[in-house]
């Protein structure tokens, strides 16, 4: 097969580009511990309320600087609606649903996940800036969507 | 019959070079829209983390 010298060219460029966009996709995963927000954790989204430890959601201290966040998610908030944590602290949010899909988001940082009926999400998230961080539902949930909220404040 | 076919070979072949000029540029201006967006998404993304 005769390749011109210009197709030799960009067919090296795009594989490499790829080659670098795969081993930093690798390095994030393995080395940097990038996962998916689900660990396939089930629950009986019909129970959540009687379902520990989502029968009594709230924020409780594991360690140094360290903090479980059992929240859950229902038209129209969260619960807890805010919780206080001090700076440097890195919270492990593990949310379920007691309805319908919603969205679960921390402006201004990665934390960004769907909140399914039936399953247990988890993300972490180190906060090294002291503030009021915004949680909201960016999946669209019903009439009154725009007013699922909750408070991650920062001291 | 020889004689004619070799130069009309060759003329060919180099206006396939010439073709290829514009696309070599077009292909490079995507990747590099493309290598920019990745980096810019990712920085984004590390300085959130």
């Amino acid at each position: 097969m005769h390749l011109h010298r210009y197709e030799k060219i960009w067919l090296t460029v795009g594989i490499l580009t790829l080659a670098a966009f795969v081993i930093v996709a690798g390095i994030n995963a393995f080395a940097m511990g990038a996962m998916p927000p689900s660990d396939r954790q089930m629950i009986d989204p019909t129970k959540v309320d009687q379902t520990p430890p989502f029968n009594q959601p709230g924020l409780k201290k594991i360690g140094p600087n360290e903090y479980d966040a059992t929240m859950t998610a229902f038209v129209f908030g969260f619960a807890p609606a805010t919780i206080e944590v001090p700076v440097g602290s890195t919270v492990h949010f593990r949310v379920t649903s007691k309805d319908v899909v919603h969205g679960f988001q921390i402006v201004g940082t990665n934390v960004n996940m769907m909140v399914v009926p039936g399953l247990v999400n988890t993300a972490s998230h180190t906060f090294t800036k002291p503030g009021n961080y915004l949680i909201l539902c960016n999946e669209y949930c019903g009439a009154g969507h725009q007013l699922m909220a909750a408070h991650v404040v920062v001291k | 019959m020889a004689q004619t076919t070799a130069p009309q070979t060759q003329q060919r072949h180099e206006e396939h070079t010439e073709s290829l000029r514009g696309t070599l540029a077009s292909v490079m201006i995507l990747g590099t829209f493309i290598v920019v967006c990745w980096l810019g998404v990712f920085i984004l993304f590390l300085t959130r983390q």
